[in-house]
């Protein structure tokens, strides 16, 4: 069984939304409990537009969810709170967004026009990967 | 102008929200109640925490009352903030989403869910936002 740990202060919304999210999808669906079982790794998301950031700390069986940046994190994501949204509802082809439905494409437009900007590519794609499928509620 | 927080307001919701094709169409696959806590300033003249309870179903919203904590506490999504917030969020200088976030809004309840159906969500936010509004610092 997978672990997730939120070392977050209440007042933390984004850290709970991400840790609750998580952790609901590993109940929901237990095969997700795989992407965690050789990763190692660390993703940094900052939400430009609401002043966030939280950081998403992957261990073999575990996650930690911390509202905190992580020095020499993988990856760095930086979005808008909507766009973030949208990267959790998009249907995704192999860890990615999908460009071949509307929504995939919306995805890519978002980060053409640097509203949606990942910074550790390529090296953080399996920490992108891992990340997305443990979000996605598409 | 409807005070806020009072039946007649829950009441003057209800009905624009029913009335509502977009949100009708944001939420076709919403099924759950979701309570609003709206919790005390007396600094304000709000000097104790209401709760409110929508009953929303396919779009549809079924009732829109005051009910108890115990009843509020029970629903399937609890969102919870102190009436400075509400205001904020009904005057659109708070972006509900943006306002989860921040932690200025806290909800519980099955955040997959939730996360689905964002758009419903701001439609609400949205129809809160027409009903024309006194609070209790305004009046």
């Amino acid at each position: 069984m997978a672990e997730v740990h939120l070392r977050a202060g209440g007042e933390a919304g984004l850290a709970h939304m991400v840790a609750g999210l998580i952790e609901a999808n590993l109940d929901a669906d237990p095969s997700r409990e795989r992407l965690l079982s050789g990763r190692r790794g660390a993703v940094e998301i900052v939400v430009f537009d609401s002043g966030v950031t939280v950081g998403v700390t992957f261990v073999p069986g575990a996650v930690t969810v911390t509202d905190a940046p992580v020095p020499g994190a993988d990856l760095r994501v930086a979005t808008g709170a909507d766009d973030l949204m949208a990267l959790t509802t998009v249907p995704l082809r192999a860890g990615l967004p999908d460009p071949t439905t509307p929504a995939g494409r919306a995805v890519v437009a978002a980060m053409l026009r640097g509203r949606l900007r990942a910074r550790g590519l390529p090296g953080g794609l399996g920490a992108l990967r891992t990340l997305t499928r443990l979000l996605s509620v598409a | 102008m409807t005070a806020f927080g009072t039946q007649e307001w829950l009441e003057a919701y209800e009905a624009r929200i029913n009335a509502s094709e977009s949100y009708r169409e944001a939420a076709a696959s919403w099924e759950g109640a979701v309570a609003f806590v709206f919790e005390a300033e007396p600094d304000r003249g709000w000097p104790r925490t209401e709760h409110a309870l929508l009953d929303l179903w396919h779009g549809e919203c079924r009732s829109a009352r005051l009910v108890s904590r115990e009843e509020a506490e029970a629903a399937p999504f609890v969102i919870r903030a102190p009436l400075t917030r509400w205001q904020q969020v009904i005057a659109r200088e708070l972006d509900p989403v943006k306002g989860m976030m921040q932690g200025k809004l806290r909800l519980s309840g099955d955040l997959p869910t939730i996360v689905r159906h964002v758009r419903a969500a701001k439609e609400l936010v949205d129809l809160a936002a027409a009903i024309p509004t006194e609070f209790p610092d305004e009046s």
